[in-house]
C-alpha cells in the first residue's frame, strides 16, 4: 500500500473515521418511547383539528372547489377591468354625431 | 423473517387513533419508535438529539394521519417522514457550517488531540467521542459529498457499490472522495491550530 506523507490531511480524516466506525455502527439504545408521547401527540392532533374547524370557510372547501371559485373571481375581476378601460367612443366612432359648434350651446 | 412490526395490524390501530383512542396511539408509537430512532440516530446532524427528531416526527405523523391513504405500508410512510425531518435539520445545520474548536465537546476534542502513533483507541484513558466529531465534520459538507464519504469511509461500501447506489461513474466517486477527505482533514488540522492558539 502506498505510504501517506505524515502531514497529509487525508491521514487525519481516515484516522478519525476508523475510530468512529464502530461507534457509529452501534444501534441506538433500545429505550421505549416516553409515556407522555401518546398523550401529547393526540392533544396536538385535537388542537390541529379544532384549528381547522374554526378556520375560514375557504379552507374548509375541497381543493377543486377552491380552484374553481378562485378562477371565477379572477375572470370576473378581469372582465370588470377590461370593461372599465374600454371607451364608449370606440363603439360610436362612425356614428353621425354633430360637431360641437353645431350644437349651439349657451 | 417476520418482524414484530410486520405482524402488527396497522390499519386497525390507525382507525382507532383516528377515533381518539389513546391506548391505540400508545401502541402505534411503541411499534414505530425503534424504527424512527434508528433512522434519526443514523441521519441526524450533530446538534440535534435523536429523541428530539423522534418527538417531531411523531407530532407530524399524528397531525397528518388523515393524509395517509394506505398506498404504502405505514412504517414506510413514517420512515419517509423521519428521513425528510433529518434532511431538513441537516440543511439548516449546513447554513451554519463553520466549525470552531469551542463547538466541540471535550470528548470530541480528545479525538483530535490524540497522537495516532501513541496508542490505539481502546487503551486511552480519556473518553473519546469520535462518532460525535465525525457528525460535526460531516455537517460542514454539502449533501452529495456527505453521502459519498459516509458510504465509502463509514459504511465501508466499495466504489462499485457506491456507483450502483448513486448512478455516478467510478472516477467521479473517487475524485469526490479524494477531495472530501482532504477537505475534512484540513478542517481537522484547522481546528487543532485553533486549539493551539487558544491554549
Amino acid at each position: 500500500m502506498k505510504k501517506m506523507p505524515r502531514n497529509d490531511p487525508t491521514r487525519d480524516w481516515l484516522r478519525i473515521a476508523a475510530e468512529a466506525r464502530p461507534q457509529l455502527a452501534q444501534p441506538p439504545p433500545d429505550e421505549p418511547a416516553p409515556a407522555w408521547f401518546a398523550t401529547r401527540v393526540l392533544a396536538d392532533r385535537r388542537a390541529a383539528r379544532a384549528r381547522a374547524a374554526g378556520a375560514a370557510p375557504w379552507f374548509a372547501l375541497p381543493g377543486l372547489a377552491r380552484a374553481a371559485l378562485a378562477s371565477t373571481v379572477f375572470a370576473a375581476a378581469c372582465a370588470v377591468f377590461v370593461l372599465s378601460t374600454v371607451r364608449l367612443d370606440d363603439f360610436v366612432e362612425d356614428a353621425d354625431l354633430p360637431e360641437l359648434e353645431e350644437l349651439d350651446l349657451p | 423473517m417476520e418482524t414484530p412490526t410486520d405482524a402488527f395490524d396497522f390499519s386497525a390501530c390507525i382507525a382507532r387513533v383516528r377515533a381518539d383512542d389513546e391506548s391505540a396511539a400508545r401502541s402505534l408509537i411503541d411499534q414505530l419508535h425503534p424504527l424512527v430512532m434508528r433512522i434519526a440516530h443514523a441521519q441526524r446532524p450533530a446538534a440535534i438529539a435523536a429523541e428530539d427528531i423522534a418527538q417531531e416526527v411523531f407530532a407530524k405523523v399524528f397531525q397528518r394521519l388523515d393524509q395517509y391513504q394506505g398506498r404504502a405500508p405505514f412504517p414506510h410512510w413514517v420512515a419517509r417522514i423521519t428521513t425528510l425531518a433529518c434532511l431538513e435539520h441537516r440543511r439548516r445545520a449546513w447554513v451554519r457550517r463553520e466549525l470552531r474548536w469551542s463547538d466541540l465537546s471535550e470528548e470530541q476534542q480528545a479525538v483530535l488531540t490524540a497522537d495516532p502513533e501513541a496508542a490505539a483507541p481502546n487503551d486511552i484513558e480519556r473518553p473519546r467521542d469520535a462518532a460525535g466529531l465525525v457528525r460535526q465534520l460531516l455537517d460542514t459538507l454539502p449533501e452529495k459529498e456527505r453521502l459519498i464519504i459516509t458510504l465509502l469511509d463509514l459504511e465501508g461500501k466499495s466504489v462499485s457499490e457506491i456507483c450502483t447506489l448513486t448512478g455516478w461513474g467510478a472516477s467521479r466517486v473517487k475524485v469526490t472522495a479524494w477531495r472530501v477527505r482532504r477537505k475534512l482533514g484540513k478542517t481537522a488540522q484547522r481546528l487543532r491550530l485553533q486549539e493551539t492558539a487558544e491554549s
